[in-house]
């Protein structure tokens, strides 16, 4: 759009105005004495001696209050002193209409577009006096041009309020959907203050009392500003066009980006847009795999979507979807994390300073939140790729006050085994997930969120054995705003994670295992904006764990299993926390936060008793102690120590350093490098302690070219203690005592992030690099088994060097590629000490863990998106992605292994993707 | 989108899994490895001793003139005595059942091993061997039940036998006259007497025996009840052809036992796919007296030897369906023809002849006619 630098006098709405006919000839000089009257009032007066024609919108300068006493001064000379240090200016054309304005005087004559436009807007709001320029045909332009130029009031002016300053608040949303806009930077330039929207689109931002002109940001948003007026604490919700349109525009980014200015640490956030161009196998937009590109993430291989962080094991992350735990975020073999796409907004990975609001989990949180539903319109989107296919509707159910977004995916992907390694050959699996939420804004101080999760799957490696796992999770939120100083989340619900195997082949000894997690909980947070300096948050977690560890059954009248259960387990974990967020000056800043969690591990249970001091094992058992329904078997708690800080040298460049405690309750036991389906969960009782960890880190934080290049580099130190490792040959699955297999470990981790990212711009993405390595200790000689003779030994997902390169090149509006680079040292494995013979064939001897590496990984990948016309208005708007995973066909190891086979060891390696894999989806929008 | 697919397939069709070996400097080897399992009865106890070896070269060594023997705690000594390299053995235990038993090493470099005491575990009697047609082929189950339901762990050894005949019968041969500067073929009877078949080239025997750990446990059930596959014949398979026979052999272990036999199972047969566990350290029950860290393989074990044969007839299953995939072409009798179409082949039987003259005869590829190219032609002793 060409845009014309035109004046448009906008004659909307003048509420007060007085008339008085004159000539100019006939000006006589003004005598005047009047203390702090309004403008008014000062009009009102003069027009008793001059007979001119004041044209001004009188509320629109109830700030100004002016005392003048002048005796027989000539009309513009007392103009001109009422006005001085003030913005407002006066004209006078030649028919004696003086014109009262604010920021700027009035050209006089007509501009050629002054009758062509110009909606007039009938709001009870103000109308300032001048407006931007406006294409006749735009009308958002238009509408755009007039909320700028309006002159909100926030607040009661009638009430006299004598603090200097005051507090507003809203919902800042997207215009056309109605849903919240997350992150929006709201803020002022003089003085400079500035907060941003939480996940509910929510802000509360304490000012002067007075005139603003408060600007909005947001990515993917037009910027946007709004005059207003504060009086008193009030409301104001604020709507933002999305950036739909083909306009070329000016990208503010002063305020943009707050990697240097909050005090957060290791906090990485990707919104679904940045995720869908990254390209990955199959074209399936991945979360997990994306974050997995983020600087100190890893992930031991292609089939696994287990994260990693920062030397965490997979059971470390507290996965949260709309404050809902998923055990398991994976289909298919963990080849595909469980999340749909087209119903996620945003991801956050918190993976230094865990705000204290979190807990339960040693390494990281990663929050994923989910879109709320066009508020406006039923609009839905469907997509066809190689292995799903899924279906997103989403629409009001009141318009502008509630709305639901229901997603569903599932696969036809038995033809893609085919292509996996032999021994996946005749396998079979399907898998689907569904996600439906609703919110709904009772009013302006209540709003309810209803989160409902399912997802679930199914398959058979090879063999008669079905494998199913499936996560169920519902929640229910209410968002409450007591004030614009106080709001408060209430949520609960409940979260299962089950899994199941059986097997019907042999009728005598048909089984069927199945192992659950059951959780309830409430949590209650609030958010209390005190002032300027101090923010805090403070609430209580309480989260009740029901585990059946397993129950092993016969399957069919045949069979003789006998049937097995382990009793079930059960836990209170509950917690408080603080956390205030104090701004010392605009330099320094701190996050401080205490944490206090409580465990208790309840009855009714059986508990082994074992001989202190020595191995536990079967034969060091003293005993067996009872514990009824209800009571308390064992407590453990701490506090928790969230802290962190940030010093500003400059708007673009701030150091941090944080540390932090975690205290972890519930832990997965495997023996399998890959996170796998039947990992199983178990929390902690008298006999395995919880874990504990803390970590340090030191960051340092740089934003370059107009903050649109961000950089970054963080070290840490962190220290584990208790991580459960296995024993050798330990059996996990239906184990009454469990406790005899598993160790406790000390890890330490450690390690250098780089970070640059592009966010802006026709080229953009990011360049990761770490270095890391976290080693595990077993020396406890009362544990029974040195694992490596009580050295340091490195995890499985030890990869020392990592570098990730996402680099997306939009070509034009319709047309984008993208291309990424990733490089790793190879995991560490455990390689045969020697070769023997025994039962007829050649086999290896293991000793050492992890002392060897699989060779290094590589793998590039490429794709173009191809969206189709860009007409707003059409029936439906569609998308092409094409692709290439690993575009040089490597053969990147899985692992590296020796089998036994015919009488002889053979040594393989084995590759998840052995060739380059091209890829295809078709996405619809309507 | 069937012919996207199948595009797709036969390009993405890359084996992911390929030959390897890690290029990487092992450490010395060398450990003492015990395999086998005393037998408590009457029969033979062999206990094979051997080291292992590195990655690289994997020859195993035998372990030659060690000193074995077996202790009870009764003090009773039994020897074993080497009679083939690295094999130890003795006859006529007859262990007493409620007595824990020991074994001792010591070995040519003197160091000196000795077992944990263990008891001996009772072992009951194969039930039977039973099939079911699965996949066209047959699945062989062992079936086994203690009544006192006190076993629980087994292992079984198999070997297999099956007869195998040549496609084609052969009383004939090739004549070769060997003449200056080149040769003269011919065929004749093998026996110009009789003119007979030659059977020894006729009916063979192949052999083959179990490599993997045969494991099984009735654990988890309501009784010491076994019923779990052993072996499988694949459909339309030679093995089956004429007449099977399988010979089992179970040993009872002791739990402990049974874990380790698990450990080395799934260390060394069940690796590398996504899901299997990761290797770990066998730990046994024979340690070094004076270097409890040194790792010595193989766990002391005491049962007795149950044993059975079952024989599987080809003409049970009319729809086996094997095929030789052999054919015969027929040659003229004189040498050029021989040379041009019968270099490599086997002459079967005459097809013109005229009172011993032969005109023309049939011959077929030589795996087709001679069996001894697969097979052992010594029939086994045990054959009815």
């Amino acid at each position: 759009m060409r845009q014309r630098f035109t004046l448009l006098l906008a004659l909307a709405i003048v509420l007060f105005c007085t008339r008085s006919y004159g000539q100019k000839d006939s000006l006589s000089p003004v005598t005047l004495d009047v203390k702090a009257v309004t403008l008014n009032e000062f009009i009102g007066q003069l027009e008793k001696q001059v007979s001119i024609h004041f044209y001004f919108d009188s509320t629109a300068y109830d700030s100004i209050a002016i005392t003048m006493n002048v005796q027989r001064q000539p009309l513009h000379k007392v103009l001109e002193q009422a006005f001085a240090n003030t913005d407002v200016y006066y004209t006078m054309d030649n028919s004696n209409h003086l014109f009262i304005t604010r920021g700027k005087s009035i050209e006089l004559g007509l501009p050629s577009g002054f009758f062509a436009g110009g909606k007039q807007d009938k709001s009870k709001q103000l109308q300032n006096n001048l407006v931007d320029p406006v294409d006749k045909e735009d009308t958002k332009a238009a509408e755009k041009a007039v909320l700028e130029n309006k002159l909100y009031e926030v607040g009661d002016k009638s009430v006299s309020n004598t603090q200097p300053t005051v507090t507003m608040a809203g919902y800042i949303r997207d215009a056309k959907t109605g849903e919240p806009v997350v992150g929006a930077s709201l803020y002022i330039e003089k003085p400079r203050i500035g907060v941003s929207t939480d996940q509910y689109g929510y802000y509360s931002l304490s000012l002067p009392k007075g005139r603003h002109i408060l600007n909005i940001q947001s990515i993917g948003m037009k910027d946007t500003r709004r005059q207003i007026v504060l009086y008193t604490d009030g409301k104001m919700n604020i709507d933002l066009q999305g950036t739909v349109l083909t306009l070329k525009r000016v990208i503010i980014s002063a305020q943009k980006l707050n990697n240097v200015k909050g005090t957060q640490m290791g906090l990485q956030k990707i919104d679904i847009k940045t995720i869908k161009q990254v390209p990955v196998v199959f074209g399936e937009a991945d979360i997990l795999r994306v974050v997995t590109t983020l600087p100190g993430v890893k992930t031991v291989g292609e089939a696994s979507t287990g994260l990693n962080v920062r030397g965490g094991s997979a059971d470390q992350n507290l996965i949260l979807f709309n404050d809902a735990t998923i055990y398991n975020p994976s289909h298919f073999f963990g080849m595909f994390s469980a999340f749909n796409p087209e119903v996620v907004k945003d991801v956050e990975l918190y993976k230094a300073s865990i705000p204290a609001r979190y807990g339960g989990r040693l390494a990281s949180v990663l929050n994923i939140n989910s879109r709320e539903g066009n508020k406006k319109n039923i609009t839905g989107s469907a997509g066809i790729g190689l292995l799903t296919s899924r279906l997103d509707i989403e629409g009001p159910l009141i318009k502008d006050k509630s709305s639901f977004i229901i997603g569903g995916r599932t696969t036809y992907a038995n033809w893609l085994l085919n292509l996996l390694p032999d021994q996946y050959k005749d396998s079979k699996a399907s898998f689907y997930d569904l996600n439906l939420n609703i919110s709904h804004e009772f009013n302006k101080k209540n709003t309810l969120f209803v989160t409902g999760y399912l997802s679930s799957d199914r398959f058979n490696l090879n063999s008669d054995t079905v494998y199913g796992y499936s996560n169920k999770n519902i929640s229910l939120k209410w968002k409450h705003i007591f004030n614009n100083k106080l709001n408060a989340l209430i949520t609960t619900g409940y979260d299962r994670y089950e899994y199941g195997i059986n097997s019907k082949k042999l009728p005598l000894s048909a089984y069927k295992l199945g192992f659950d997690i059951n959780q309830t909980y409430f949590k209650a947070h609030f958010n209390y904006y005190l002032n300027n300096k101090h923010t805090l948050d403070f609430g209580l977690n309480s989260l009740y764990y029901k585990l059946h560890p397993g129950s092993y059954q016969p399957v069919g009248s045949k069979s003789l299993v006998v049937p097995d259960e382990l009793s079930a387990e059960q836990a209170l974990e509950s917690a408080l926390y603080v956390n205030d967020h104090y701004n010392i000056n605009n330099s320094l800043s701190v996050d401080a936060g205490i944490r206090y969690s409580l465990y208790n591990y309840l009855g009714p249970q059986d508990v082994n008793n074992y001989a202190p001091g020595i191995p536990k094992t079967q034969d060091n058992q003293t005993g067996v102690t009872p514990y009824s329904k209800g009571s308390f078997i064992q407590t453990y708690g701490g506090p928790e120590y969230r802290v962190s800080l940030r010093y500003a040298f400059t708007d673009s460049f701030s150091i941090k350093a944080g540390f932090n405690t975690q205290r972890q309750y519930i832990h997965s036991l495997s023996n399998t490098a890959a996170m796998a389906p039947t990992d199983i969960w178990k929390l902690s009782d008298p006999n395995i302690k919880p874990q504990k960890g803390d970590q340090f880190s030191l960051g340092v934080y740089k934003n370059f070219k107009a903050n649109t290049v961000e950089a970054s580099v963080e070290v840490y130190y962190k220290n584990i203690e208790n991580y459960l490792d296995y024993k050798s040959g330990a059996v996990l699955v239906m184990n009454h005592h469990i406790e005899t297999d598993v160790l406790g470990t000390k890890g330490k981790a450690y390690g250098v992030e780089l970070l640059v990212k592009k966010l802006t711009g026709k080229l953009n993405g990011w360049i990761s690099y770490t270095w890391s390595r976290i080693l595990l200790k077993m020396d406890d000689p009362a544990a029974g088994e040195l694992i490596n003779r009580g050295m340091f030994y490195p995890a499985n997902y030890d990869k020392p060097h990592d570098i990730t390169v996402i680099a997306n090149y939009r070509v034009n509006h319709r047309f984008s590629l993208s291309l990424n680079g990733t490089y790793s040292t190879g995991r560490p494995i455990t390689l045969p000490i020697g070769v023997f013979n025994y039962g007829g064939s050649l086999r290896t001897l293991y000793a050492d863990r992890n002392a060897y590496r699989i060779p290094d990984y590589f793998r590039s990948d490429f794709s173009m998106n191809i969206d189709g016309n860009h007409k707003v208005h059409q029936l439906t708007h569609n998308s092409w992605t094409i692709g290439v995973y690993n575009l040089t066909g490597r053969k990147n190891p899985y692992s590296v292994y020796y089998v036994s086979e015919n009488g002889a060891v053979n040594g393989y390696k084995l590759s998840i993707f052995g060739s380059a894999i091209p890829y295809v989806n078709f996405n619809i929008r309507f | 989108m069937k012919r996207l697919t199948s595009w797709l397939l036969t390009l993405l069709l890359v084996s992911c899994r390929e030959r390897y070996e890690a290029p990487v400097q092992l450490p010395v080897t060398g450990y003492l490895v015990v395999e086998g399992v005393v037998n408590s009865g009457s029969d033979t106890t062999i206990l094979k001793l051997s080291r292992t070896t590195k990655l690289d070269n994997r020859t195993i060594q035998p372990e030659k003139a060690a000193q074995v023997k077996l202790h009870g705690e009764d003090n009773s000594v039994y020897p074993l005595i080497e009679k083939l390299a690295g094999e130890y053995r003795t006859d006529n235990l007859n262990l007493k059942n409620n007595l824990k038993y020991g074994l001792e090493i010591q070995t040519s470099d003197g160091r000196k091993y000795q077992s944990d005491y263990v008891p001996v575990v009772t072992n009951p009697p194969i039930d039977s061997i039973s099939w079911l047609r699965e996949n066209g082929g047959l699945q062989l189950y062992i079936n086994t039940h203690n009544p006192l339901d006190n076993t629980r762990y087994y292992q079984w050894e198999y070997a297999e036998t099956w007869e195998i005949h040549a496609a084609y019968f052969s009383s004939l041969k090739y004549h070769i006259e060997q003449l200056p500067g080149s040769q003269i073929y011919s065929v004749e009877y093998r026996n110009p007497v009789t003119r007979n078949n030659d059977s020894s080239i006729y009916y063979c025997w192949q052999f083959n025996s179990s490599v993997n750990l045969q494991l099984g446990s009735s654990a988890k059930l309501s009784h010491d009840i076994i019923n779990l596959p052993i072996a499988y014949i694949p459909n339309a398979s030679r093995e089956l052809s004429v007449l099977y026979s399988i010979d089992v052999k179970q040993y009872a272990w002791s739990k402990a036992g049974y874990e380790y036999l698990e450990i080395m199972k799934k260390n060394t047969e069940a690796t590398g796919s996504v899901f299997d566990a990761q290797p770990s350290q066998l730990n046994g029950n024979i340690h070094n007296v004076s270097d409890p860290l040194e790792p010595v393989v193989g766990f002391f074990n005491i049962s007795t030897l149950r044993e059975k044969r079952v024989f599987i007839r080809n003409s049970d299953f009319p729809d086996w369906g094997y095929k030789s995939g052999c054919y015969q072409i027929k040659i003229n009798n004189y040498s050029d023809d021989i040379k041009r179409k019968g270099i490599g082949l086997i002459p079967t039987y005459e097809g013109l002849s005229f009172g011993g003259l032969i005109m023309d005869f049939f011959a077929a590829d030589s795996y087709c006619v001679d069996c001894t190219l697969s097979g052992s032609n010594l029939k086994p002793i045990y054959w009815p």
